[in-house]
């Protein structure tokens, strides 16, 4: 456990040391501005758009800091042979990919609630009020943040950037519209092509289940089912990503 | 206990018929790497692991590490395999390009090894301190390693190897990047662990870093082995003879030079012979037997580690 919490704390330090992350930290927070001076000329209730763009600046931008950052988590260390003298140490490949996911995902979560604090801050200089289902949205989002730094670990651990990139995002974009897949299948029972969407489906994570956004920006009811199912799915999911890329960097020569 | 377990418990490196083939490129064509390596080192040894760039030594010393696994045969460090975790608990290793985390300084680099060794803080503490001096970035402990040289790498890459105090060493071309003050330090720092009875085992092909520290030397070439031996046996048994001898009239220079490819230089009434091995020495002995020679000196030819390695590695190549 020491020895995770040890590679935890050295990737966390390493990552939110990076200039690239404070770059697509200033991204947000300059969109987020976007959105407040686009909101002024809006037909009525500035606040919602202000809170919709910033609910989604604040995902995309954290799915794009896990997803270009996570892709060369565990490839750059090899590539760079850092990897070298760490696994010279009495350390398993296991505990290894193990605290390079628990190190990078503090470090995207604190972007992540750095760019939330700016976006409550903005909603209310513009006079909305923080309600639980906005708190409720960020929080779904962030599951959904973590589910595509364990996705881009999968990635990285055995192959280089523009592929994992390119895995990465096509899982992402098929994860974000698996709702519409499963609308799909449940529209179309007798379709040819319904044994091949439900093997996708099962497969590709389930990203609609973490935005409330509409919910929150709208003021609609939400329970507590909503966010404690889909955190046990997030919770599950990120296990089995970041269990598989053990077992991949486990056999694979760092040379 | 039998003798091969006794060997794997009492050596501090055991390596036994190892090969290591590579997959490259799309078609996935093998690459044999390492062929059926087979090496023992003791505790206590400092043994100097040569070869020519791409003879396999690093490919060698990344299976120890566990950095690659063997396509056949197994690797065993203290009597534990090398694929095995625990296997490292006592061992440092230094990298041949020392490359660190960018971000961190020296002193958050060797925190974080002490404590995936599980070393408690406040033997970290004093263990930093002590290596920071003998590496000499004591002052510069607290900067980012973005900003150090190669040579600053490697020290600090020494430093990093030694922060659990290891009974074995493991350092790949540890002299590379080092300019002659530093190479003298690491000279210094190397002979001082061997004193203190740690075990060493670096690979390098600059012969007269291992001519200078090793006990033991083995030569891999096209990933064998060719030559292992103590370093004064294998010196010794390359070197040959040189021999004066006085010709009695049967053989003329010329003869022996034809017959027996030997290099004859003559001065006055005494020819002296280089004769390169034990053959060429029993045909002397022949010649002295039937009272065509008689022999006034024999004494053995001392080569250097450089010349010896050329020897063998021609040889080989033959």
């Amino acid at each position: 456990m020491m020895r995770i919490i040890a590679v935890a704390q050295t990737t966390f330090r390493e990552t939110i040391r990076n200039k690239v992350l404070l770059h697509l930290f200033g991204f947000a927070l300059a969109m987020m501005l976007v959105g407040w001076i686009v909101s002024n000329w809006s037909l009525g209730e500035p606040e919602k758009v202000v809170a919709d763009i910033g609910l989604s600046v604040s995902v995309l931008v954290g799915c794009a800091i896990a997803l270009f950052s996570g892709i060369v988590l565990v490839w750059g260390e090899v590539e760079k042979q850092t990897i070298l003298p760490i696994i010279a140490k009495p350390i398993t490949r296991a505990e290894f990919i193990i605290g390079k996911f628990f190190g990078f995902a503090s470090a995207v979560s604190a972007v992540y609630l750095g760019m939330n604090l700016i976006l409550l801050t903005l909603l209310a200089i513009v006079g909305t009020p923080v309600t639980p289902g906005l708190l409720a949205a960020i929080y779904l989002s962030f599951w959904e943040v973590l589910l595509v730094v364990a996705l881009a670990l999968v990635f990285s651990s055995f192959s280089a950037p523009t592929m994992s990139a390119l895995f990465t995002t096509m899982i992402f974009i098929a994860g974000r519209f698996s709702g519409d897949i499963a609308l799909y299948i449940e529209s179309y029972p007798l379709s040819a092509s319904r044994p091949l969407l439900e093997g996708i489906y099962a497969l590709i994570p389930h990203l609609h289940y973490f935005n409330l956004r509409i919910e929150a920006v709208h003021n609609l009811p939400i329970g507590w089912a909503d966010l404690v199912w889909p955190s046990l799915y997030g919770a599950l999911y990120c296990t089995i990503l970041v269990w598989i890329s053990a077992i991949v960097f486990k056999k694979r020569d760092l040379a | 206990m039998p003798k091969h377990t006794d060997n794997i418990a009492k050596s501090a490196i055991l390596i036994e018929q190892v090969s290591k083939v590579y997959h490259i490129g799309l078609r996935r064509r093998p690459v044999t790497a390492i062929q059926q390596l087979s090496l023992e080192v003791a505790a206590g040894e400092t043994f100097a692991f040569l070869g020519l760039n791409g003879a396999g030594k690093t490919t060698t010393i990344k299976m120890l590490l566990d950095h690659a696994r063997p396509t056949t045969g197994r690797v065993w460090l203290f009597g534990k395999e090398a694929i095995l975790a625990d296997s490292r608990a006592r061992v440092g290793y230094m990298p041949d390009l020392p490359h660190f985390y960018r971000f961190l300084t020296t002193h958050e680099l060797l925190i974080y090894f002490a404590k995936l060794f599980g070393l408690p803080a406040d033997l970290t503490a004093r263990r930093i301190t002590e290596l920071l001096k003998l590496v000499g970035l004591e002052r510069r402990e607290h900067e980012p390693l973005k900003g150090f040289s190669r040579g600053m790498l490697q020290r600090v890459g020494l430093a990093q190897a030694l922060i659990n105090d290891p009974e074995l060493l493991i350092l790949d071309e540890p002299l590379g990047g080092l300019d002659p003050v530093g190479r003298h330090q690491f000279h210094s720092i190397i002979l001082d662990l061997k004193k203190r009875g740690k075990t060493i085992f670096f690979s390098s092909h600059i012969l007269e870093d291992a001519e200078k520290v090793a006990d033991r030397v083995g030569i891999i070439h096209h990933g064998r082995l060719i030559a292992s031996g103590a370093l004064r046996d294998l010196l010794q048994s390359n070197a040959g003879w040189i021999a004066e001898v006085e010709s009695h009239g049967i053989y003329s220079l010329a003869d022996l030079t034809v017959k027996y490819g030997w290099k004859v230089t003559t001065e006055g009434t005494l020819s002296t012979i280089i004769i390169k091995d034990d053959d060429g020495l029993d045909k002397l002995n022949r010649l002295v037997g039937e009272g065509s020679l008689k022999i006034r000196s024999l004494t053995p030819q001392h080569l250097t580690l450089e010349e010896t390695f050329l020897k063998e590695v021609e040889r080989w190549d033959r």
